[in-house]
């Protein structure tokens, strides 16, 4: 597997992760927040398939979805919620932005776009949550 | 958040959507110092490639003085090829960093029309100073500044001295036309960077995106 496709894989492995996140979170938010989280669900399957798509073409198997994933913390309600949102918007924007070095050509503008649309996504989310700072100086690094 | 059979398995395993690792992002699959078949200058930045391993040209120079003070050729261990000259052309990123600056004291003229949109864009400002700073030491110039002059334009001049607008709402509304302009900039820098390059330049876009949603 090249180092590209490396990435790629833990790309995909935190789309898996974001998906089931958002199925379980979903449930506790209101009709303000709720459209939010349908958008950003349709946004990583979209980018899951693109992902699975690509890896299979070139040669690699696609990890499938694990059954369940351990949450950080309890999600109880809609702050918790959104909470969680965010905390997956971060760090699926992390592991795009690791794929972009070991990327170039289109495989690189999927890997921006993705990155891009998930720091998009997490203001939103945090907009709605009311917390702050709204945006990291440099989306997807290591703190 | 992990797998729950992965995080069974092994806690080595990096979980699926987990905390980035925190390690340098350079090119992965070279990390051995074996062979050394294309040490180059990279004449426009401060790192050099030494057997295919990025390091960074302050790195290795203090490393070629410490061992030997005779042969301090930048980006060149062999002493093959004559050492970077000092004067070499404008790094690819200087007209992103003047335009870079050109935002962040844009956000400064609105703050001085409209101080009451601090708490919002205060915090929008200090992203662009940082993006400043760590583009300043990614061409390898003073981080105050004052910057090279760039090559070509450092973009709309005319429109970047146009003076704010005397509705606030017209104010943010010109701020979010930069921000995506920016963001295109950027997106732009990073699909032609190279590697050791595409990261800082990825965060930077995906910054000025998540502006673009916090004026809108």
């Amino acid at each position: 597997m090249t180092p590209a496709d490396e990435r790629l894989v833990a790309a995909l492995q935190a789309e898996h992760a974001a998906i089931y996140g958002y199925g379980v979170l979903g449930a506790k938010l209101d009709a303000a927040t709720s459209g939010l989280a349908h958008n950003a669900d349709n946004a990583h399957r979209t980018r899951r398939d693109a992902l699975t798509v690509r890896l299979a073409g070139a040669g690699v198997s696609p990890p499938p979805t694990a059954p369940s994933y351990q949450l950080p913390f309890a999600v109880t309600d809609r702050a918790s919620a959104l909470k969680l949102a965010a905390l997956l918007e971060d760090r699926t924007a992390a592991q795009w932005r690791l794929a972009l070095p070991a990327t170039d050509g289109d495989v690189r503008k999927l890997a921006l776009d993705a990155l891009v649309d998930c720091t998009a996504r997490g203001v939103g989310l945090r907009k709605a949550a009311g917390t702050t700072p709204l945006v990291p100086a440099f989306p997807g690094k290591p703190e | 958040m992990r797998p729950r059979a992965a995080a069974a398995r092994s806690r080595e395993q990096r979980p699926a959507a987990g905390p980035a690792p925190a390690r340098r992002e350079s090119p992965p699959g070279s990390t051995t110092h074996e062979t050394i078949p294309d040490a180059v200058p990279h004449k426009s930045s401060g790192w050099c490639s030494l057997g295919g391993v990025l390091i960074h040209r302050r790195a290795f120079l203090a490393a070629a003085v410490a061992v030997s003070a005779g042969s301090v050729a930048a980006c060149d261990p062999l002493g093959t090829k004559p050492a970077a000259q000092p004067s070499q052309a404008p790094d690819v990123l200087l007209p992103l960093l003047h335009r870079t600056v050109a935002l962040r004291d844009r956000y400064a003229e609105v703050l001085t029309a409209f101080p009451a949109l601090q708490d919002r864009l205060g915090p929008l400002q200090e992203d662009h100073a940082q993006h400043v700073v760590a583009l300043a030491r990614e061409i390898g110039v003073p981080e105050k500044g004052p910057f090279p002059a760039a090559s070509e334009s450092a973009g709309p001049s005319a429109a970047a001295s146009a003076p704010v607008p005397t509705e606030q709402s017209a104010a943010l509304s010109d701020l979010a036309a930069r921000e995506k302009s920016a963001r295109q900039d950027a997106e732009a820098a990073c699909l032609a960077a190279p590697s050791y390059r595409a990261a800082l330049l990825g965060s930077i876009a995906a910054c000025r995106a998540g502006h673009q949603e916090v004026l809108s």
